[in-house]
């Protein structure tokens, strides 16, 4: 019986594999059917609409009236045999002929570059005609081998998927349980032989086996079995038979550990731990501030102002700390706001006043940054234990204000001297979530905080606060540690003046220096962070020679920064530092050529250096190019040396996926590949702007130039000489004025060799 | 062909066993270009595409002086008019009442030929010339009746090679009675009736010097139907008969002295035959076989002259049809420009009796060779200038309005010959091509040699030519200079190199290898569908492509001088680095996306202005919702602000800019983002800007402030709606919008113009396209219950 079960457990579980797999093909042709009527709705949908916008304005080839069109030559007659028909007489057209268009591959529109992550996998195997693969069908081996012999959509006869396995464990694992309700003699066996290794089921199996052995009427228990069976683990056999029948997948304990690890993550109840509740929801809760803010300040990109941005998301997660002095502008308010404005209660104007004192003696005095945030904790710290909730006070000298701060505010408002109906106010999730973000921006002007707040008065906040405060008082071990002092923020105190001139008199034999030791090699930016250190040879900027950028965690009088240009020119000679080091103006640094200009007042901005980041493109057009396939012309006339033509944009990929691209791109004799720095490519290939269609010459109109962008790099391609309107572009793919962009296949592999 | 066989026959007895290969070579050489340019000539008269009068090396043509524009009034046209009638009335009635008729020949036409008998041939022609009167009718209802009144009856040449050759047998006319408006009271009007009779008597000569005429005529119809439709101007057969034949004979009052001169000089071809003028009435039946007729209106009933002097060309129908009827030909749709192409036709299908009308005073001729002279003489210093009609534009079927149209000034129109064809079906008339050569170009002897090299400058063949005509489109060029631009700069096929001789000038004629034959129009066209034509609604945009414009050399001197010796040095300096080519002027330009030809009204929009395909839109939103532990308020906002961002990316390189941008995205997106009341996820979002730096603190709270003002104006939302939907369809919307022009590129624009204004004009633009985007994005969220409010 038992052997019987076993092949019948091999047949169940090969069955249920084709089942499931027929199902899933099933499944996927319908979604295919679904997703291609759907994009079809899609397409007409825009097809009416464009109708509808074009229905006024459309313009068709119109024929003109010249004689180009006119039937001149002959009359064509075709007689008819048929006696009683006429003839017809046809004016005879010259049909011009047409020439075909050079062949067009599919891509897709960019007009800033994208990264994207290597791929692991080949996707295609690309078709490069007969004659190249019967010929050279080694190289189609050396690609996968590239790839470790993954190629996309490889299936083997047994392949078989985590997705898969799972759905047929559980289909199993359902006829399994369904045999009791049927054949109890059946269930008897499987329950017998089955062996539950879940330790959380093996009271039901207990349950179940002591059942079955007392042989109980079979409706109740039964249904509770397989009530109970449904959510237990599936029988050993199952596995036993799989792993049978698909011996490279291993063996029946991988099997069953990866079933476990499966059905844990697909457990539905399972709540994201991060993920913190809407706060406009109404299941907000009140959380600290750090959860509050998570999402925002784990997606934020600090260099494209975007939300999980697809140009540094996957290198760079900036640690949100950065140097907020300058934007902490909002001082605690001196005057009421209205009526009822918390400095009218007893005792907050001093409390008040002595937070913006000892924050503004602070920084007249030794020139620290310290977030008033530690004024406040200090402040309510009455009861004396303020010491123990700052674990780290970084200097001596900090701790010694502190203590005399504390010997001030001693006599400070209490929340217990607040009025009751200020204290008994209900907050909620929300509101108590948003004060303690708030808290941290606007330190003690409760005004402000309650303007945002829109529910609250500045007295109810007031109180708040206070309140907020004893609680972390009274628990310091908790979230109190995060309001305490940030010693990064404390660790580099200026000095500014002196520095900023020195600066100057450093940056132009700095850059000097630069372009002697990097000439060959320019890496790519990455913001440095190294909290307490000074910017030196530790720190990434530095050791790859980079400048470090606002961007950069360091302190902005960092003497690695870049300062700047104060040009008041066009910033297109080498006069200007930031031309000097092939970067454009940054408009937060250089004020004086007015690269920091926009909107209705772009006109002021005299700098020229500023294109590619503004997308100051010119118009480009594309048609059949005069030298080979397509090229991309010029639309109006461009009147000098050095003009920006464009940014050359795709994909930007790493060294090791360039190598792999290129083996492909070399072969199609056609590559987009350009080389970005030491680190990066861009490829045009798939993704990519109008100017990848400029061609080659060895003579060319244009060149192209690596700029660092606001810490990008980035390919501008600019005007050799003055080019006219029509004029087809071309710029010398083999090398350029830096000396690290090289044309990507096989000049690359020359200078490998 | 003929060309070369005309060239062989003069070199006939210099080298006959070459004969046969050298034709062959000049054929294949010169044959395709020549008839291209027929082609492209015949075109051209039928709708110009420009005037030759106004290019700058025809001045010469333009005979036309802007100085009585100066002192133009009003007044002048009436009295203009009034001038016009008073010699309308006076002149004709005073002098001329005689009218010479010349029969010159009668033309038959491949296609007519093998339409009625292929095989037959016509052996000699006599034409009968008669006047018929109209007689008034005194019952209106009732024909009018005729009476014919024989003129005369000539001989005509067929298919005459030279028409010069036949000018002795002029017919007379008296026209005197014909004015006498008072008493002739039963005559409506009076018309010239042609009859062509057909004589049977085969002779010898005439077959042959027929089946030469006969080749010259099949050649010069050539591929181009139209050719035959005035002689004169035909460039095929003209051309290169005046070619070979070394001079051309100009048909015009002023040079009538000349010409005879010329007719002395000139051997006459084997093919000229004299005919007798020949009263006999009988002869007309005696031997009819075929009787072409036509009828030309003199005088009608108003007493209007029809006829002025020079040649014509009439097309005759048959009036006694024997066998088959005439057949029908293919007809030609009217699709130049509404002109109605069958009348020129007709002239191609139909016979044409060519015939010399001239006026001169009442006096008897003398004998013939002297009275000739004597009358053309007498003509030409009489006429009347008002009998010069004006070139008609187009053609009209009411011959009657043709002498209405004569309205010009008598002194400030050239002297300007007019030809008259009627057909007996149509009457129409036609524009002469050409203007007389100017008196003093043809006073001294121009000879222009032609000197065709070929077989790879190995071999040249030479003729000579005494006007300044183009031998391929017989325009007149009036200057030597003239001709020579105009031959290099239209017939582009050829390479010309003019060297001066001592007795004229010699142009080399070769075949330019290098011309490049591609289509060279407005490149659109090409990709036109041919049933588009009538779905234009409404002026349209152009592209700009210069159709006849090319190459746009740099001109020293302003016209003051056309010196030859600017064509001489051409050749060496033609590939200076100064001629500036318009780059690019045809080319057709595609769509980079679906390669797709762009339209003219697309041209200006550049793809790549908007920096937000669709694709990264999705994909934001997409890589936004693939997180699992952002929570569904913040994901919109996220998003919301990434779209943002992304169609506004020059609005956020800077942190200076965020502020402003946070302001813009407020205005577009602050309402969509209070009524699904996302207001403290939005302050978070601008907490973050704030902790990451970019943003101030006072700024956070002057955006908040901004945001309440704008909420407070949009209605919490009451029906619930999916706030992917709202995301959704707010971006389609801002895609929809047209990009702030705050961007760079309006910038960079304005920069082109003067300061001042622009500046003015763009911030103007901005305003109004700012907030009119955000009506627009109010409306739509705001849907129908809440009233859209303006900023």
């Amino acid at each position: 019986m038992s052997s019987g079960k076993k092949i019948d457990w091999k047949k169940r579980v090969r069955q249920e594999y084709f089942r499931l797999r027929q199902h899933k093909r099933f499944q996927r042709s319908d979604n295919i059917k679904h997703a291609f009527t759907k994009n079809r709705g899609v397409i007409t949908e825009r097809a009416n609409k464009l109708n509808e916008e074009t229905k006024f304005e459309a313009q068709l080839f119109e024929k003109d009236n010249s004689f180009d069109d006119d039937p001149v030559t002959k009359s064509c007659v075709v007689k008819s045999s048929v006696h009683s028909f006429r003839d017809q007489a046809v004016p005879l057209y010259t049909l011009n002929s047409v020439p075909s268009l050079p062949v067009c591959y599919t891509w897709v529109p960019l007009q800033q570059n994208f990264m994207v992550e290597d791929e692991t996998i080949l996707h295609n195997i690309p078709y490069m005609g007969d004659e190249v693969l019967d010929e050279d069908g080694a190289f189609i081996e050396e690609l996968i081998k590239n790839y470790d012999g993954k190629v996309h959509g490889d299936r083997e006869g047994d392949f078989i998927n985590d997705e898969l396995f799972l759905e047929l464990v559980q289909g199993l694992h359902e006829i399994s349980a369904e045999k009791p309700t049927r054949k109890l003699r059946s269930r008897n066996g499987a329950s017998e032989k089955g062996k539950y290794t879940d330790t959380t089921d093996s009271s039901a199996d207990e349950d179940d086996t002591s059942a079955d052995t007392d042989d109980p009427p079979p409706s109740s228990p039964a249904a509770e079995s397989s009530s109970q069976e449904s959510t237990s683990f599936p029988c050993d056999e199952i596995f036993t038979a799989i792993a049978d029948l698909f011996p490279d997948k291993g063996t029946v304990d991988d099997l069953k550990d990866k079933y476990k690890e499966l059905t844990e993550v697909l457990d539905p109840h399972t709540v994201v731990p991060d993920c913190t509740p809407n706060i406009d929801g109404p299941e907000a809760k009140s959380v600290p501030r750090e959860r509050a803010l998570h999402s925002f300040h784990e997606l934020f990109c600090r260099r494209c102002y975007k939300y999980d941005c697809f140009q540094h998301s996957h290198t760079y997660r900036p640690p949100v700390k950065a140097n907020r002095r300058k934007t902490l502008d909002v001082r605690a308010p001196s005057d009421a706001c209205k009526n009822n404005c918390f400095l009218l209660l007893d005792g907050a104007k001093e409390f008040n006043l002595f937070h913006s004192r000892s924050s503004s003696s602070r920084q007249a005095s030794n020139r620290k940054y310290r977030p008033l945030v530690v004024g406040a904790a200090g402040g309510t710290t009455t009861s004396g234990s303020s010491s123990g909730s700052r674990p780290s006070t970084p200097t001596p000298s900090e701790s010694e204000t502190d203590t005399t701060e504390e010997r001030d505010s001693s006599n400070l408002i209490k929340l217990e001297d607040l009025p009751q109906q200020l204290r008994d106010v209900e907050w909620d999730g929300a509101e108590s979530s948003l004060f303690r973000v708030l808290h941290e921006t606007f330190l003690t002007n409760f005004c402000a905080i309650s303007k945002l707040l829109k529910t609250k008065t500045c007295q109810e906040v007031f109180a708040f606060a206070l309140r907020e405060s004893s609680t972390l008082n009274s628990q310091p071990g908790g979230a109190g540690g995060r309001l305490s002092v940030d010693p990064d923020s404390l660790e580099f105190s200026p000095a500014k003046k002196k520095r900023k001139h020195r600066l100057w008199s450093l940056h132009a034999r700095r850059i000097q220096q630069k372009k002697d030791n990097s000439s060959s090699h320019v890496y790519n930016y990455q913001p440095c962070y190294h909290p307490g250190q000074p910017c030196d040879n530790s720190c990434q900027c530095v050791a790859l020679g980079n400048f470090c950028e606002k961007f950069c965690q360091c302190p902005s009088d960092c003497h690695n920064r870049f300062p700047g240009c104060r040009c008041k020119a066009q910033c297109n000679t080498k006069q200007c530092p930031c031309y000097l080091a092939v970067r454009e103006c940054d408009s937060d640094l250089c004020t004086h050529c007015g690269a920091d200009q926009f909107g209705e007042n772009a006109s002021k901005c005299s700098c020229k250096n500023v294109m590619i980041q503004r997308g100051m493109h010119k118009h480009l057009l594309l048609a059949p190019s005069d030298v080979a396939g397509w090229g991309i012309y010029i639309k109006e006339d461009v009147n000098g040396k050095n003009e920006f033509i464009s940014e050359y944009c795709g994909e930007i990929i790493s060294q090791d996926e360039a190598d792999r691209r290129g083996k492909v791109y070399d072969k199609y004799m056609c590559s987009f590949l350009f080389n970005l720095n030491n680190d990066f490519v861009v490829d045009a290939t798939r993704k990519g702007n109008k100017i990848r269609f400029a061609n080659h010459s060895v003579n060319p109109n244009c060149y192209a130039k690596v700029m660092m962008v606001n810490g990008d790099h980035r390919i501008g391609i600019f005007s050799n000489r003055p080019i006219q309107a029509g004029e087809e572009l071309f710029f010398d793919y083999r090398y350029s004025q830096s000396d690290a962009m090289k044309y990507v296949g096989i000049e690359r592999e020359m200078e490998a060799a | 062909m003929p060309r070369p066989k005309k060239i062989d026959k003069q070199r006939k007895e210099d080298v006959v066993p070459d004969l046969r290969q050298d034709r062959e070579e000049f054929l294949r050489m010169f044959e395709k270009p020549t008839q291209i340019y027929r082609f492209l000539r015949a075109r051209h008269c039928i709708s110009p595409t420009f005037l030759h009068r106004s290019l700058l090396y025809m001045l010469k043509r333009n005979s036309r002086t802007h100085a009585r524009r100066q002192k133009f009034k009003v007044g002048d046209m009436l009295e203009a008019c009034i001038t016009k009638q008073s010699t309308d009335k006076l002149l004709p009635q005073q002098q001329y009442d005689q009218l010479k008729i010349l029969v010159l020949g009668f033309c038959i036409d491949p296609g007519v030929r093998s339409e009625n008998n292929v095989g037959r041939k016509f052996s000699s022609l006599e034409t009968q010339v008669s006047l018929r009167k109209t007689h008034r009718c005194r019952r209106k209802d009732g024909e009018s009746s005729h009476t014919e009144e024989l003129v005369g009856i000539t001989d005509t040449p067929i298919n005459p090679r030279n028409v010069d050759a036949y000018e002795e047998d002029p017919l007379y006319l008296s026209t005197t009675h014909m004015y006498q408006t008072g008493d002739g009271t039963s005559v409506k009007n009076y018309s010239l009736v042609f009859r062509v009779y057909e004589s049977n008597d085969n002779e010898s000569e005439s077959e042959s010097d027929f089946s030469d005429s006969d080749n010259s005529d099949n050649w010069s119809d050539g591929p181009g139907g139209r050719k035959r439709k005035r002689k004169e101007d035909d460039p095929a057969g003209i051309s290169l008969k005046n070619l070979t034949t070394g001079t051309r004979r100009r048909r015009t009052i002023h040079d009538d002295d000349k010409q005879d001169d010329d007719d002395d000089e000139e051997p006459v071809n084997g093919s000229s035959k004299k005919f007798k003028k020949n009263h006999n009435e009988k002869s007309c039946t005696l031997t009819t076989n075929a009787v072409y007729e036509a009828e030309l209106v003199m005088f009608n009933s108003e007493k209007q002259l029809f006829l002025s002097d020079g040649e014509y060309e009439l097309s005759l129908t048959r009036t006694k049809s024997e066998g088959v009827g005439r057949k029908r030909n293919a007809t030609w749709e009217a699709l130049d420009g509404g002109r109605d192409i069958e009348l020129l036709s007709t002239m191609n299908s139909a016979p044409v009796l060519k015939f010399k009308l001239c006026w001169s005073a009442n006096e008897k001729p003398g004998p013939l060779s002297a009275s000739e002279n004597g009358d053309t003489k007498n003509a030409t210093s009489d006429e009347p200038e008002t009998k010069r009609m004006r070139r008609r534009p187009s053609v009209k079927t009411n011959a009657a309005s043709e002498t209405n149209g004569d309205t010009d000034k008598p002194n400030t129109l050239p002297v300007e010959l007019v030809e008259y064809r009627k057909s007996k079906l149509q009457s129409a008339t036609f524009p002469k091509g050409d203007r007389d050569e100017d008196s003093v170009m043809s006073e001294d002897k121009v000879l222009v040699y032609y000197q065709f090299i070929y077989n790879s400058e190995t071999q040249q063949q030479t003729e000579a030519r005494e006007d300044l005509f183009c031998p391929w489109c017989q325009l007149n060029c009036m200057t030597l200079y003239g001709l020579i631009k105009h031959l290099k700069l239209c017939h582009p096929r050829f390479n010309f190199t003019y060297s001066p001789q001592q007795h004229g000038s010699c142009i080399e004629v070769s075949v330019n290898e290098c011309y490049d034959g591609s289509y060279c129009g407005n490149p659109q066209f090409i990709f036109a569908q041919p049933g588009m034509a009538f779905s234009r609604r409404g002026p349209v945009h152009r592209i700009e492509v210069t159709d006849t414009l090319v190459y746009r050399p740099r001109r020293e001197r302003r016209c003051a001088n056309l010196a030859l010796a600017e064509l001489l040095e051409k050749e060496e300096n033609d590939a200076s680095p100064t001629a500036h080519y318009t780059a690019g002027h045809h080319r057709l330009y595609f769509h980079s996306r679906n390669a797709v030809p762009i339209r003219p009204c697309e041209f200006e929009g550049d793809s790549e202005d908007e920096a937000d395909p669709d694709w990264l839109r999705a994909y934001t939103k997409r890589m936004l919702d693939e997180f699992t532990d952002v929570n569904e308020g913040e994901k919109p906002v996220m998003k919301l602000w990434n779209l943002y961002i992304m169609k506004n990316w020059w609005g956020c390189i800077a942190d200076a800019q965020l502020f402003s941008s946070c302001r813009t995205f407020l205005d577009l997106y602050g309402p969509l983002i209070a009524r699904h009341s996302l207001r403290n996820n939005l302050l978070l979002h601008f907490v973050t800007l704030v902790d990451f730096g970019v943003l101030k603190a006072s700024a956070l709270i002057s955006l908040m402030e901004h945001f309440d003002h704008v909420a407070s104006t949009v209605t919490p939302i009451s029906p619930k709606r999916e706030l992917a939907d709202d995301i959704a369809q707010a971006d389609m919307e801002l895609q929809l919008l047209p990009a702030l022009p705050d961007q760079p590129r309006a910038g960079s624009r304005a920069k082109r113009v003067s300061v001042g204004d622009t500046k003015m004009g763009s911030m103007d633009f901005y305003e109004h396209n700012m907030s009119s985007q955000v009506d627009r994005l109010h409306a739509i969220i705001n849907h129908a219950e809440t009233k859209p409010q303006s900023q």
